[in-house]
């Protein structure tokens, strides 16, 4: 058991964002001309320094605990805080020039600009609030927080179209909650009887030692209803239908924070809530095996059918989360280690992807139907290597980081003999694979399709280097992990025995 | 006694959750909606003076204050600017009815006969707790029902609140005693509230362009 330790760090981590993001709107509000990028960018510049630090301290063999042990800060939480840190950051520096072109452009207004970045904060501080919670009852909170902040993102633009998206993702992703939370009010009624002081109850932590004495048909019920609804905040099929639409209305920042981050959420409840049910139930690991091999293999169907490039990474997106869903689904030590890699991986590629279909749409006027582009490699080089770069990845190849994750999951899902399933990731895999490259050679690389994209084509030019130097830092991040796949091996280790640490003390006090 | 008072509390909210679900007059969908919510108040009130919970009261006014003035005021405004009529279900009316019909028997033979197979503890196994649940669980239900069948903004709303509504009072039945229900009523029903509201302004602006009442006011039909 790693020492404890108690310390403001994980609590200014949340704070900060939202003050921040106050702030920012509050400046909107009085009409002060503030770079508000560069105030949102220096936020997160220490949000990222602070998440260090906090992930370091963990990684160090602590568990940091702040407001009694409101939030608690495990290898999990280190892990998770420290993505959205960095992806944050990464994201909000191709925001600048990409949303100043936009406002531009005329689809919003200065002060809209400014809503943006206020609620690009929020969406952190709501996600590092869901990360470091150790209260269920406020991780659900959270997480409809993030669900608030992300909503406004999603139609930022105001459009018909977006606007629907948006409310579409909130009836869905409220939906889904309800039936997370229903199954968390069930575990709360059952876990009581065993922890007389209510607070405890509620405490992810606590739950876990209790959870083999939760009685059988309760702990069924709960766990299928935490996982439809978290299946639904992470985009599985059947609960999907919002994600493709949020994807392609959304600002393309946006639809990056969508795939590299919100649905990892999901995942990440998942893994406070569900797994510690997989070791008493093996129902738990078939039923969420039979949900993600479904998922995975739908959604890359669909992604091989899309013209429209947001909607193509969109549909990608159902099918990887769902092999994150696999993993951590296993409640193995091995299949939790896969599953929490593929997430890191995950986020970084999609991010990458996302951010190169941007540069793509400043470059282009907007275009991203890839019937409508082709042959850009030699007018932009570089969005061209690290678009293929994440294509590579995402398809599972070595020598890139998606090839390490995926074939731990692999192993994971063999060790567990479920071979039917292994079968249907790998061929998922491949099909990603064909999806990406094919759509990769059709924008980059296939002669443009007529005279008139032939004459557009001499305006094209490769993006400012402020856009260039975040899919760039992706790009070699999917190298450099994916030679050295070791260098995650401390926090991936640290994550999973957190996951792992949950139940097996359940195990140990019968 | 106190069992009684519940027990017929949960009866009317179950009944107005059913009128208000298969009524086709959206502006009288919403009056439903308020006495529902008005219902809700009520058993929470309830249970707080029944189990000696003072926290409890906390919750019913944060239900006051949400489900009985904010969202109806809203939804009375979106409902009376588009045409009363609701959109032609999915099913037909008759199907819709039968389909309640069967989840109600569903659930309460269920509860009176299996109650251990849905019970977390042994309060759950003895009236009027498992009748409460067996009515929870059925509003819980209606929600999702309401939800899949239905296409008109209210009827949307409808559904979300009652399936909030069925976990809500599940969790006042199973720990009417402690404070930290009280904390899990109120920041769900805050979290859903808001959301709620998002979607219903989101609806709002998709059709009029605006969320501002007074030029909502101009484009009154």
């Amino acid at each position: 058991m790693s020492e404890t330790v108690s310390s403001a760090l994980p609590l200014v981590l949340v704070v900060l964002p939202i003050v921040g993001a106050v702030f920012t709107a509050l400046l909107s509000l009085g009409k002060v001309r503030v770079p508000r990028h560069s105030l949102a960018l220096a936020i997160l510049v220490v949000e990222l320094a602070l998440a260090v630090r906090l992930a370091a301290t963990v990684w160090s063999g602590h568990r940091v605990v702040a407001v009694g042990e409101a939030i608690s800060v495990d290898g999990l939480s280190a892990l998770m805080s420290l993505l959205v840190a960095f992806m944050v950051t990464l994201i909000t520096i191709q925001s600048g020039r990409y949303m100043a072109k936009e406002q531009a452009k005329g689809a919003f207004s200065e002060g809209r600009l400014a809503l943006y970045y206020s609620l690009v904060l929020l969406f952190t501080g709501t996600m590092m609030w869901t990360v470091t919670t150790n209260n269920m009852l406020m991780l659900f909170v959270a997480m409809e927080g993030s669900t608030l902040a992300t909503a406004l993102l999603v139609a930022f633009y105001r459009s018909r179209a977006s606007l629907e998206a948006g409310y579409k993702y909130v009836l869905l992703v409220v939906v889904g909650m309800t039936f997370a939370l229903f199954g968390m009010v069930l575990i709360f009624a059952a876990a009581v009887q065993f922890r007389p002081e209510g607070i405890h109850a509620l405490r992810l932590t606590e739950i876990g030692m209790v959870a083999p004495r939760i009685p059988k048909n309760i702990a069924l019920i709960a766990v299928a209803f935490m996982t439809a609804g978290f299946a639904t905040k992470a985009g599985l099929v059947p609960f999907h239908a919002w994600l493709p639409d949020a994807h392609s209305e959304a600002p393309t920042p946006v639809s990056a924070l969508l795939s590299g981050l919100i649905i990892k959420l999901g995942a990440y409840a998942l893994s406070r809530t569900v797994t510690i049910f997989a070791p008493t139930y093996h129902a738990v690991i078939v039923f969420i095996a039979i949900l993600s091999s479904a998922s995975m293999l739908i959604g890359i169907f669909m992604a091989l059918v899309q013209d429209d490039l947001k909607r193509m990474l969109a549909f990608s997106s159902v099918s990887q989360i769902s092999y994150v869903f696999e993993g951590l689904g296993l409640g193995t030590y091995v299949g939790i280690y896969g599953g929490l890699f593929h997430v890191v991986n995950h986020t970084i590629v999609k991010a990458l992807l996302f951010m190169s279909v941007g540069a793509v749409m400043y470059a282009t006027g907007g275009v991203r139907r890839i019937s409508r582009l082709g042959g850009l490699a030699k007018k932009m080089p570089i969005t061209a290597f690290c678009f293929f770069v994440g294509a590579l990845s995402l398809g599972g190849l070595p020598p890139f980081n998606g090839f390490v994750s995926k074939f731990t999951i692999f192993l994971a899902i063999g060790e567990e003999r479920l071979y039917w399933a292994m079968a249907i990731s790998i061929f998922t895999g491949l099909l990603t694979l064909a999806c990406l490259v094919w759509a990769a050679y059709r924008v980059f690389w296939r002669k443009p399709q007529n005279v008139e994209g032939a004459s557009e084509q001499s305006e094209f030019r490769e993006v400012p280097f402020g856009m260039r130097f975040s899919i760039v830092v992706l790009a070699l991040l999917c190298i450099l992990i994916g030679v050295y796949p070791h260098i995650l091996h401390p926090a991936l280790d640290s994550a999973t025995r957190a996951v792992l640490a949950i139940w097996a003390r359940g195990v140990a006090t019968p | 006694m106190e069992g009684n008072i519940l027990v017929t509390l949960s009866l009317g909210i179950l009944i107005t959750s059913v009128v208000a679900v298969e009524l086709r007059n959206l502006r009288s969908t919403t009056f439903f909606y308020l006495f529902h919510s008005v219902l809700l108040f009520s058993i929470i009130t309830a249970y707080a003076y029944l189990f000696k919970n003072p926290s409890l009261y906390l919750w019913s006014a944060t239900c006051f204050l949400t489900k009985i003035i904010v969202i109806p005021t809203l939804l009375f405004q979106f409902a009376k600017r588009f045409p009363s009529k609701e959109h032609r279900p999915m099913l037909g009316h008759g199907i819709s009815v039968l389909a309640i019909g069967v989840l109600v028997v569903v659930f309460f033979r269920l509860f009176q006969s299996h109650s251990y197979l849905l019970a977390p503890n042994e309060a759950a196994r003895t009236e009027p707790v498992r009748s409460l649940l067996a009515g929870a669980f059925t509003i819980f239900s209606l929600g999702l029902w309401a939800l899949l069948t239905r296409r008109d903004v209210v009827k949307t709303v409808l559904g979300l609140a009652l399936m909030e509504n069925g976990v809500h009072l599940v969790l006042l039945a199973l720990a009417p005693q402690l404070s930290e229900t009280t904390m899990i009523g109120i920041l769900t029903n805050v979290a859903a509230a808001v959301l709620i509201l998002l979607y219903i302004s989101s609806n709002i602006y998709q059709v009029f362009g605006t969320t501002d009442s007074a030029k909502l006011s101009e484009l009154k039909r």
